[in-house]
């Protein structure tokens, strides 16, 4: 579903990423971890072009979005992202910022909007929240608000970027149940995370990087119970002494 | 017995020459009754003194010859020594004596008086609040006096002056009585002494601000002396005297000699003559409706002071200009003046007077222009006085046979000052206006402007009389001759066609009466609050229309700046922008405006001028407001958008600026009331804001306190209006923010 192809992304001076290649497959989930700095949010952005990559292929669905002629626009339709600090529309309600892009952009009718995000609210509990303000919110509710907004699009991937790191630890669950319903519908998901429970028990695969490479990856297993490289261990050892 | 039978004999003349002395040749025994030899001495005017035909003349004069003619019987003349008089009755060489000879017990031993025919009292007029009670309160303040007459003799510190001996007494001569009324009501002198008769009328015209205090010892009775024991001279001459009196004579010759103001006696009204004058109210300064609804204007005023000055009442009767004529020959009315052009045609119909007004065009052109007439005006850009007869000479029309050129631009100025400073600038090629105020203008651009008189508009105003009546016509040349010699004609010049802004405003002792007056006279009387209104509504509009486009240019650079946020680096686009709100920002808008209005639409177009170079000036500002706003907002909101797959465009549409604007509206509307504020400066490129026309009211009336804390009102009210207005805005916006 999507493949990356020699990735390099600098900031000025500053090589963020080096050269990245990997393939996720449709249906996959994927957690990419690594120490802070180490690129993971600028390589999902990349992914999506929000960020605009220094060199490279990307190939979302067969096609490289890369390429002049790929309308950017319209792989954002189908390949959402949710951020770590949400990004609702303020001065919507919760309903119009559900239906705003697939009515705006005439992928669906009002009507069949308003049917299709009241059932996806639903489905994560929110439903007597359609018409509050995202201000009104808890952090929980927003983020789950946040993947119903990306569902809405009915996408082919999900891009996760640290979905849990501006919750209260109380509010992470909710959240992260929601993303493993998602990954077991055969959602094709790609996660930034520090919640290594959530990696260990829905990724299909994980990825760890450092230093603008993807020095490791493999099943959990791999990668949490029998860490090849030191990079990971420390990083491990770390994260799991907290 | 001979005495009772003379009387009997002197009423039965009396009756005889009123019946008609044609048919009773007046053949009584006495002695040359038919011939009475009168002394005079003619030194006293206006009473009497020597005529220009050298024979004495003066109202004495008048009357005796007035007397002998109700009473049949020719008057001699003889001027001699004051003091010889008596001496010539007693010795029978004089029959009479008309002298301004006034009655005294002394003289009673030497002659016989007839009936006073004249009392000469002199009256103090000073300020109702004033401490003055005689003549000798007078000494040292300044008096008023009219020139000659005997309140000038009574107030002149002089060897034989036992009232006033104060040297420093100051003593004003004035032509007229009125002008020393005048300024007694300006403060300028303390007291004003003159005759009875115009002093009461002065006191009663002025109510309540001025009084009147008779000068007993002045009281002066003029009677004509005869031979003691003359008594059948003396009996015909008190006949005369009640007859003319009667008749409305006397009253005539007061009027002619004496002056304007003694005829003012409401007792008399009934025998004065009543002229009726038509107009046509519809032709200001020279005619127009009054506030008072009556016709007024310069024409009016000065059918009404030749009316004073010969004596008769004027009447006037306001109709349509094509029936005036008609009116005169069906006799309906008497004359007419009405801003009438003399010409040959109504010549025909009509009598003619002097001609009281010269109206000629003048053409005022740059030094160097090559016009030479107003047919050179064809296809050029012309500036006239509106509504003028320069306003008609230049407009193209069915009518108008010297500018015949469609495309000839004629731009109607309120003011001629304007229509030259457009001239100067190069905004049209000429003034067409008339000759008084053209030569003062050319006079005061010298060496830049030049004249040319355009002899074919050269019109005389004249009044018109029905053909024939030549009396009335003299009466009126007369009439003229008179206010035109006294200054009453220039004054009225000066008042109506000069300035025919100035209004008088009541004056008021009281305080609070006072205040209203003087609102009523800056704002109702003078215009002032039409003057504001209309204001008001070129502030209203010009800040609209600078507003909206302020906003549009604002919002266009914002985003033109914005690239540079988006692109992370310099673009055309931001650069363009960048210099814009940086020249914009650093020069003052007094000096943008100056430049757009003068240099970029070389003075045309001011409102035009106006309205882009404010609406250029608030673009600067607005632009980083809204720029400010956007970048206020969140840059997750933008990622979001995005990466839903909406294109930059649509992100800032439905998602960027929905909340931008609830960061912008405070500043904008800040920026909306500074610009409101700002266009106070218009008046520098002669647009009459609310401001100017406050401006205009403090020089119209000479006041600046009550225009201008209107104008301040109105500015704070408008603000206010706009403050409230924003408040609502904003919590309207708010909504989303409830948590
Ligand atoms: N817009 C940017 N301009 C310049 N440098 C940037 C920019 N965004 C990220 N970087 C730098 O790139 C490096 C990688 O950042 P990135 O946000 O991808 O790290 P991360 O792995 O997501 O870290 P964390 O776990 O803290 O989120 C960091 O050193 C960061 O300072
Ligand atoms: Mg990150």
């Amino acid at each position: 579903m999507i493949i990356v192809k020699d990735l390099k992304k600098d900031f000025g001076d500053l090589q963020v990423l080096k050269n990245i290649n990997c393939h996720i497959e449709k249906g996959e989930c994927v957690v990419v971890i690594g120490p802070s700095g180490s690129g993971k949010s600028t390589f999902l952005r990349c992914l999506n072009r929000l960020e605009e990559p220094t060199a490279g292929k990307i190939f979302f669905d067969g096609n490289n979005i890369m390429d002049k002629d790929s309308d950017i626009n319209k792989v954002r339709q189908k390949l959402s992202m949710v951020f770590q600090h949400f990004n609702l529309f303020n001065h919507l309600t919760v309903l119009d910022n559900l239906m705003l892009a697939p009515v705006k952009q005439k992928l669906m009718s009002e009507a069949d909007a308003k049917k299709k995000a009241m059932g996806l609210l639903e489905r994560v509990g929110l439903a007597e929240k359609a018409d509050n303000y995202p201000a009104q919110l808890s952090g929980g509710q927003k983020q789950r608000v946040a993947i119903v907004r990306s569902l809405m699009m009915e996408p082919k991937a999900i891009l996760f970027d640290e979905p849990t790191s501006a919750l209260d630890p109380e509010m992470v669950g909710e959240v992260l149940d929601v993303m493993k319903v998602l990954a077991k519908e055969g959602m094709t998901m790609v996660v930034v995370t520090h919640e290594m429970g959530f990696a260990r028990e829905v990724a299909d695969r994980v990825l760890f990087m450092s230093d603008g490479y993807i020095t490791e990856e493999g099943t959990p297993e791999e990668i949490f119970d029998n860490p090849q490289q030191e990079r990971t261990k420390a990083f491990l050892s770390a994260v799991t002494q907290k | 017995m001979k005495k009772s039978t003379t009387r009997v004999l002197a009423m039965c003349l009396a009756c005889l020459a009123v019946l008609g002395g044609m048919f009773f040749p007046v053949s009584s025994p006495a002695k040359a009754t038919d011939v009475i030899t009168v002394g005079t001495n003619a030194e006293f005017p206006p009473f009497e003194y020597i005529g220009n035909d050298g024979e004495p003349d003066g109202f004495d004069m008048a009357v005796i010859k007035a007397i002998g003619e109700a009473e049949g019987f020719e008057v001699k003349i003889t001027n001699m020594e004051f003091k010889s008089l008596i001496a010539s009755l007693s010795t029978g060489s004089l029959d009479a004596v008309i002298a301004g000879m006034t009655v005294t017990d002394e003289r009673r031993q030497s002659v016989d008086f007839s009936d006073s025919y004249y009392t000469a009292k002199q009256c103090i007029v000073v300020p109702a609040d004033s401490d003055v009670t005689s003549l000798a309160d007078l000494n040292g303040k300044k008096i008023a006096v009219q020139e000659g007459t005997t309140g000038d003799l009574l107030c002149t510190p002089a060897e034989d002056n036992e009232v006033i001996t104060d040297a420093s007494t100051e003593v004003k001569r004035f032509k007229k009585g009125t002008d020393a009324v005048v300024t007694l009501n300006n403060g300028g002198v303390d007291a004003v002494v003159i005759d009875k008769n115009p002093a009461e009328t002065f006191v009663a015209n002025n109510e309540g601000k001025l009084k009147m205090i008779e000068d007993e010892t002045s009281t002066e009775e003029y009677a004509i002396a005869v031979k003691k024991g003359d008594a059948e001279l003396l009996e015909k001459i008190n006949s005369g005297l009640a007859k003319i009196k009667e008749d409305g004579t006397f009253d005539k010759l007061v009027a002619e000699y004496i002056g304007g103001e003694t005829e003012e006696e409401p007792a008399e009204d009934t025998e004065k003559l009543v002229v009726n004058v038509g107009t046509n109210a519809e032709f200001p300064p020279f005619e127009y409706m009054g506030d008072n609804g009556e016709p007024d204007g310069f024409d009016m005023a000065v059918i009404k002071a030749i009316g004073e000055a010969e004596g008769f009442e004027v009447k006037i009767t306001n109709m349509e200009f094509k029936s005036l004529i008609a009116s005169l020959s069906t006799g309906s009315l008497d004359a007419v003046i009405a801003g009438m052009t003399v010409t040959d045609e109504r010549k025909q119909s009509v009598d003619f007077s002097d001609s009281y007004y010269t109206a000629t065009q003048c053409i005022v052109v740059a030094k160097d222009s090559d016009v030479t007439s107003l047919a050179d005006l064809n296809g050029k850009k012309i500036a006239v006085q509106e509504g003028t007869t320069g306003d008609l000479l230049c407009t193209p029309g069915e009518d108008n046979d010297v500018i015949t050129d469609e495309n000839t631009e004629v731009k109607r100025f309120k003011k001629g000052t304007d229509a030259i400073v457009s001239l100067n600038n190069g905004g049209v090629d000429a003034v067409v206006i008339d000759k008084n105020p053209a030569e003062n203008f050319v006079a005061s651009n010298s060496g830049k402007l030049k004249l040319m008189e355009d002899d074919t508009s050269t019109e005389e105003y004249a009044i018109a009389v029905k053909k024939g009546d030549t009396e009335l016509l003299e009466k009126i040349n007369s009439g003229l001759a008179k206010i035109k010699e006294d200054g009453t004609f220039d004054a009225l010049v000066a008042q109506y066609i000069e300035d025919n802004t100035s209004t008088e405003k009541e004056a008021s002792d009281n305080i609070v009466q006072e205040f209203i007056n003087n609102l009523k006279y800056v704002f109702v009387d003078t215009n002032g609050y039409q003057l504001m209104a209309k204001g008001l509504g070129v502030t209203i509009g010009i800040s609209i229309c600078a507003g909206i486009l302020g906003i549009v240019l604002g919002f266009i650079l914002a985003l033109m700046k914005l690239t540079e946020t988006r692109k992370k680096r310099k673009t055309v686009m931001s650069r363009i922008a960048g210099a814009y709100i940086d020249i914009i920002r650093g020069t003052p808008s007094m000096v943008q405006l100056l430049i757009m209005f003068m240099v970029i639409f070389r003075s045309r177009y001011a409102v035009v001028a106006a309205i882009l170079s404010f609406g250029i000036n608030s673009g600067a500002y607005v632009a980083e407001n809204i720029r400010a706003g956007i970048l206020a907002v969140d840059v997750g909101q933008m990622e979001g958008g995005r990466s839903l797959g909406f294109t930059y465009g649509e992100t800032m549409r439905y998602i960027i600026l929905p909340q931008a604007i609830k960061n912008v509206i405070p500043a904008l509307g800040n920026e909306m009331i500074t610009l409101v504020k700002e266009t106070s400066i218009v008046g520098y490129v002669a647009i009459v804001d609310l401001t100017k026309a406050g401006d205009f009211i403090v020089s119209r009336t000479y006041q600046a306190f009550l225009p201008l804390i209107a104008v301040a009102i109105v500015y704070y009210i408008l603000v206010k209006i706009m403050t409230k207005i924003l408040a609502v805005i904003e919590r309207r916006l708010r909504q989303s923010d409830n948590r």
